[in-house]
């Protein structure tokens, strides 16, 4: 049978990280590929008698289906953490459980976005947003990204451009602390100011923050989201659990105006009627516990040292014509190559030697600017492999340049 | 600034309803709840135990869109043993349950105003999911025994229709099956016009009596077939899949990784090593013999309690039964006022895509105990002969 498909099907490609993905977990390759927590550290021990302790009454709602909106009790502790270690205030802000941060990514998607709206991201920024944007068949438009985070006036000026010439421009999607594939942390003052132009405009702002407990220098305090300057600005703050709990659970948050959460929660019902409740309450029973300050303090200094061990060997190994950001938190360092050094070919050769990472190109609008850069991920990495690797990298990098 | 997709779905009454429902001293035959004295827990706990004991690191990981693999080869292989129906493990993705196959089938392959063809009664969640991608729906009639043949004929050959969704086993919310013959007609018209069937088949092995009948796809293998653990294991795992030709699969797979990258591991893994130390099938039979006893005591409350001018449908398997109030009574004053006497169930409006009928209702009886569902019938009765 000759199958028809939808316009936006035709045009949906595979992830190119998905791709590269498969030579990155053949075994024996060294991955900076993937993005992925360390498996090393999993909190299984408790997930596991978590789920040993369920009393009847428990394991009943473990087992059946839940509320579109999530779990009561998981929604309850969310709204407490987004209050007292986030300083978001509550009033008229609510909650809904998503299946991982992507699923928020989707729903907002699928919430705001009319074929043909406009959306505004940094360049470069996180694949898996523009997926899910592109799926609802908005035109995409980037705005350039520094080491302290977006440049806001030209995020004005092309915000006023596209209104201007009659565009619909639905929001700004932002990823302020340790942005992927960037590194790159939005600072204070721009974190203000982009407040004031959110306010000021009436300019929705999706605010991804899967990264935002994973910091490696300073405190909390100097992270704290964009939201969390007030709630007179149309922001909507997007959680995972991916990072600080599980990935494998697929559990992530909505924290908005009440008036997006029935948007979002409506939207929900159609596309999987409610996030896993077995799920939900573990990650409840979790944060009941009261361990997780302690575990993001350990993860804080298991990825810091990761970190911290691949910058030494980036020193050590890569051309100075390589500039890297070194990330204040998360997962990824991002390297610009030297003129004339492409990533791709660069991966090409790599991967003979077993080290996988990502190249730019599918992170930024233009892929011929993508192409000078790569993304180096070091949270799933041994400090030995890390040191193999790199070292591979930078060799390759300074042959290649010879070679020129 | 919200997207005009969002104002096609129809709100959902349901969900209001369900709200005044769960009140426990109501009796709801509202909701469409597997019964939860029948999950099993312990077996459940067991499966995690083992699974953490081996390999609790990758069980929290991210992993692969199309699932786990194991899990798929155990879905493949059920397929053969229960229809003898060859689908193999890279034609099957799981899925967040199988409401968001609706999601994704709905997005590979609906644009603006394409021909959808759906049962009247029709599911909600499929109405709701599809709606999104602002098709034009075309309602078939149910009658007993599957779809109206003339009707839907009439409908394909006078319209362009890409797709036909149908739910041919204990349908929700009728609770009919279609018979052996329609299936078969339902095969050779579609595969003559080139029409699409997504069959979705998440009660089918919910059957407590008659004969079991073959899938469409047996008939239509270009077809799709969805599947849902939600019914015979626990909807909380949330664990579906699509089984459908590669071509799609792909699709879905590439949709799939903008939606939610990939579903819930940990369920994939307990789930896998649940069905490995125990028998589905002794699961299953267990199931099929509380619904099956609940189901009998709800059509004989209606039987002994209900008026002789109500219609009502004897579901062979599944989770609900259908009523069809005479002329002239109004399923939606009948919800009002059995909601005051304590009963709650829903109205068919709902259900339907452009048509208000008001004399149709659905009944829920896997999660009521079979007192309370005398109890309920016969409240029910009461308002029904003497308002
Ligand atoms: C910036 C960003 N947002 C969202 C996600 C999605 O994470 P998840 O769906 O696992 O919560 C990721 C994961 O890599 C990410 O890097
Ligand atoms: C006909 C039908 N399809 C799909 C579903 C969705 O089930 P799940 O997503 O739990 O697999 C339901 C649930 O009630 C249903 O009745």
């Amino acid at each position: 049978m000759a199958y028809d498909f939808s316009l936006v099907s035709s045009k949906m490609k595979s992830s190119k990280i998905r791709e590269l993905m498969k030579y990155a977990s053949m075994p024996g390759v060294i991955s900076f590929a993937g993005g992925m927590p360390d498996p090393d550290n999993f909190p299984f021990d408790d997930v596991k008698s978590i789920i040993n302790n369920w009393d009847v009454k428990s394991s009943k709602i473990a087992m059946q289906y839940g509320t579109t909106n999530g779990y009561g009790a998981l929604v309850e502790d969310i709204i407490k953490r987004m209050t007292t270690v986030k300083h978001i205030n509550p009033e008229g802000q609510g909650v809904v459980v998503t299946t991982g941060g992507q699923q928020g990514l989707y729903l907002v998607a699928k919430i705001f976005l009319d074929p043909g709206d406009v959306i505004l991201v940094e360049d470069p920024t996180f694949i898996g947003g523009m997926a899910s944007f592109l799926s609802c068949q908005a035109q995409v438009v980037g705005v350039s990204l520094e080491d302290d985070g977006v440049n806001v006036d030209e995020l004005e000026t092309t915000f006023l451009s596209l209104k201007k010439a009659g565009k619909n421009v639905k929001f700004f999607y932002t990823i302020p602390n340790f942005q992927n594939p960037k590194g790159s942390t939005m600072s204070l003052g721009k974190r203000k100011k982009l407040y004031e132009l959110s306010k000021k405009h009436n300019l929705v702002i999706i605010e991804d923050d899967p990264y935002g407990d994973l910091f490696y220098t300073g405190t909390s305090e100097d992270y704290l989201p964009v939201k969390s300057l007030g709630n007179d600005a149309p922001i909507i703050y997007i959680g995972s659990f991916s990072k600080v709990l599980s990935p494998g659970f697929r559990l992530g948050w909505i924290y908005a105006d009440d008036i997006i959460i029935d948007k979002a929660a409506l939207a929900k019902q159609s596309i999987d009627a409610c996030s896993s409740s077995f799920g939900q309450v573990i990650a409840s029973d979790y944060l009941k516990l009261g361990k997780i300050d302690d575990y993001l303090t350990k993860m804080r200094a298991v990825y810091s040292k990761k970190k911290n061990v691949m910058m030494e060997m980036i020193t050590q190994y890569f051309p100075e014509s390589v500039k890297v950001t070194n990330a204040k938190g998360g997962f990824f360092i991002y390297a610009k190559l030297p003129d004339g050094i492409s990533g791709n070919a660069l991966f090409l050769r790599t991967i003979k030697e077993n080290v996988a990472f990502v190249t730019g190109e599918p992170f930024h609008t233009d892929p011929v600017t993508g192409d000078q850069h790569i993304r180096l991920s070091f949270s799933n990495s041994s400090d030995d492999e890390i040191k193999k690797g790199i070292k591979i990298i930078g060799d390759t990098i300074t042959a290649m340049i010879k070679e020129m | 600034m919200i997207a005009k997709r969002m104002t096609n779905i129809p709100k959902s009454f349901i969900r209001e309803i369900l709200k005044v429902a769960s009140n426990p001293d109501i009796i709801s035959f509202a909701g469409g709840l597997p019964n939860p004295g029948l999950f099993p827990v312990q077996e459940i706990q067991e499966a995690s135990n083992k699974v953490f004991s081996s390999d609790g690191m990758s069980a929290l990981q991210y992993s692969t869109t199309e699932g786990y693999l194991p899990l798929r080869e155990y879905i493949s292989a059920r397929y053969k043993e229960k229809e003898n129906l060859d689908i193999s493990p890279d034609e099957i993705l799981i899925t967040n349950g199988s409401q968001q196959g609706l999601d994704l089938l709905g997005k590979v392959l609906i644009d603006d105003n394409d021909g959808v063809i759906i049962e009247k009664p029709g599911y909600l969640g499929a109405i709701q999911a599809f709606s999104m991608y602002n098709p034009e729906f075309y309602p078939v009639s149910l009658e007993n025994d599957g779809v109206d043949m003339k009707e839907l004929t009439t409908i394909i050959e006078n319209n362009a229709v890409k797709l036909f969704y149908g739910i041919p086993n204990f349908q929700n919310p009728s609770g009919v099956t279609y018979s052996t013959e329609k299936r078969e007609q339902i095969a050779q018209l579609l595969d003559k016009r080139n029409v699409l069937f997504i069959e979705d088949n998440p009660y089918g092995e919910l059957r407590f009596m008659g004969g079991t009948k073959k899938s469409i796809k047996s008939y239509l293998p270009d077809s799709v077939l969805l599947g849902s653990f939600s019914k015979i294991v626990s909807p909380s795992l949330r664990l579906g899949w699509i089984a459908a030709p590669q071509t799609i699969l792909e699709k879905c797979i590439i949709a799939k990784q903008a939606s939610d990258l990939h579903t819930n591991y940990l369920s994939q893994r307990i789930l896998y090593q649940y069905l490995t130390d125990n028998n589905l099938d002794n699961h299953i039979s267990k199931i099929t013999a509380t619904y099956k006893m609940q189901r009998d005591i709800m059509v004989q409350s209606i039987n002994t309690f209900f008026p002789g001018n109500i219609e009502y449908t004897k579901p062979e398997g599944g989770m609900f039964l259908w009523i069809t109030l005479p002329n002239g009574m109004s399923a939606m004053k009948l919800f009002e006022r059995a909601i005051e006497k304590g009963v709650a169930f829903v109205p068919g409006k709902p259900f339907y895509v452009n048509d208000n009928s008001d004399t149709t209702l659905r009944l829920n009886f896997s999660n009521v105990t079979g007192e309370n569902i005398q109890k309920g019938i016969e409240i029910m009765s009461k308002i029904i002969r003497f308002d």
